[in-house]
């Protein structure tokens, strides 16, 4: 059985680049006004076999420094689709509460041919004496004013005009309208692009 | 009359007043324009050098902010007309940001592509690392259309630094990229040193591909050589005394000739050659003595 936990970390404290986005975003918008941005490193981590690791990774997660600051970052561990994201809460603190109670959509960004975080996952696998799998996105939530959530951040994640969340060309974007899949990363998002390791096209 | 270039200075930049002193070394009037200027003022100019920095603290991603400006607006108007643009680090990167680099030469090219800029500058690629790195770097000059590399020779190899954490050109296709190639928009690869061009040999592109770069791209321009999206810093290579004194090559050997006065440490250095081919373009010539904020300016070689 395989077995994933997702990990979105967010600023406790408002988040200067949801903020920046935000008013961007206002200026550039085309049918629509956003309301609420915001915006969390997207973990997940996945291994085969029983949930008797829960407890040692999110205790290794809050000691290895790497993934949230606990003087900053809120850290919000969730198993499945029904576990809150704490993303509105996010935005709210950004936008004086306004942004809370709209229904908002979620663009889901990670970096083109490198959703794997493979540092993390050596010393995920060796601290924990098991093969853990770690992938790393980035997460943003939208509420708007006016207008519908879903299109304006397909605007910003690149599909139709925009791309200030998500440039095409180096990342891919996926825009989610329900509540926030677990797991979210998965093989299907390793979409590649043009080699650009050392050693590749010339 | 002089020719006038802005230097456009968005919140974060930190390389404007260097970058201008070497515009007027090369002979040209240069005036630091801050974002709050008006269209009007900003159209006024003969040419654009948007400077490196952070603007708008690489929020977002680094050039994202900046690169959706109103100002760009005129900037680009100004560019289709011909107009010399020059981004420098975070400059190239508002300028790919913008969609000026690569320009329109570059279609639409499926979903992926449908919309946004038509390149990337994405996180650096390096072996056991990531983020930001600087460094000096060999820079070969590639034969383009470029007007903005005219003051060196075709395949010419020069030293310059870089400092960035996004450097890394890139498309979402290598078809996008073939054509790229094809058009001639590569006008600067990172080379292996001062005698070795790019590409010799397959693998083993870190650490003189800095950043793990398509191509070996260290700088892109637009179809018609009027825009460069350059991720190296000439302005930090403008003075022969910059250039670091263990420097393998000609020109480390010409600047450890400064402390025992065989050469001026205001000479020209690796760097001076971008902006006196904008000034040859814009038919200047470069400026000798001191300028008129006391930055002293020699054009010996």
């Amino acid at each position: 059985m395989t077995v994933c936990r997702q990990l979105l970390v967010r600023h406790r404290g408002l988040d200067p680049t949801a903020w920046t986005a935000l008013h961007a975003l206002a200026r550039l918008a085309r049918g629509g006004r956003p309301a609420a941005l915001a915006r969390a490193a997207l973990w997940e981590f996945a291994w085969e076999g029983g949930p008797e690791l829960d407890r040692r990774l999110a205790d290794w997660v809050a000691a290895a420094n790497w993934f949230a600051n606990p003087n900053r970052d809120r850290a919000t561990w969730r198993r499945s689709a029904s576990d809150p994201t704490d993303l509105e809460a996010g935005a709210a603190l950004a936008c004086g509460g306004v942004g809370s109670a709209m229904p908002g959509a979620y663009l889901l960004t990670t970096c083109r041919g490198a959703p794997g975080a493979p540092e993390h996952q050596a010393a995920a696998t060796q601290a924990l004496g098991h093969a853990v799998r770690v992938r790393r996105g980035q997460v943003w939530w939208l509420a708007a004013a006016e207008g519908d959530a879903s299109a304006l951040l397909a605007a910003a994640g690149g599909a139709g005009g925009g791309g200030l969340l998500a440039n095409p060309h180096s990342e891919t974007a996926r825009l989610i309208t329900a509540a926030l899949p677990v797991p979210l990363l998965g093989d299907a998002a390793e979409t590649r692009g043009p080699s650009s390791e050392p050693g590749g096209a010339r | 009359m002089t020719a006038r270039v802005a230097v456009v200075q968005f919140p974060g930049v930190n390389c404007e007043a260097e970058t201008a002193r070497a515009l007027r070394c090369a002979g040209l009037e240069a005036a630091i324009v801050p974002w709050t200027a008006g269209r009007a003022t900003l159209a006024a100019f003969d040419a654009y050098v948007l400077p490196g920095g952070f603007s708008y603290q690489d929020r977002v991603r680094a050039g994202a902010v900046a690169g959706r400006h109103e100002l760009l607006d005129t900037v680009r108007r100004r560019a289709e007309a011909g107009v010399p643009v020059l981004g420098i680090c975070n400059g190239a990167q508002v300028l790919v940001e913008a969609g000026l680099v690569p320009g329109a030469a570059e279609p639409a090219a499926g979903a992926a592509a449908a919309a946004g800029p038509g390149v990337a500058l994405a996180p650096n690629r390096m072996p056991d690392r990531t983020g930001y790195l600087a460094r000096w770097v060999w820079c070969q000059i590639e034969p383009t259309r470029s007007l903005f590399t005219q003051a060196y020779a075709p395949g010419e190899i020069v030293p310059l630094p870089m400092a960035h954490a996004e450097g890394r050109f890139t498309t979402a296709t290598p078809e996008q990229w073939a054509r790229l190639e094809a058009g001639g928009q590569v006008t600067v690869r990172y080379a292996r040193s001062a005698a070795a061009p790019p590409g010799a040999a397959p693998g083993d592109h870190f650490p003189w591909n800095p950043n793990g770069s398509l191509g070996d791209a260290a700088a892109l321009g637009n179809a018609r050589g009027n825009v460069l999206a350059l991720m190296p810093h000439p302005e930090r290579a403008q003075d022969l005394v910059q250039v670091p004194l263990d420097l393998p090559g000609d020109w480390g050997e010409r600047r450890r000739r400064v402390p025992a006065g065989g050469l001026s440490p205001w000479s020209r250095g690796p760097g001076a050659g971008i902006f006196l081919s904008l000034a040859a373009a814009l038919g200047a010539s470069p400026r000798t003595g001191t300028d008129a904020d006391g930055a002293q300016c020699e054009s010996a070689p």
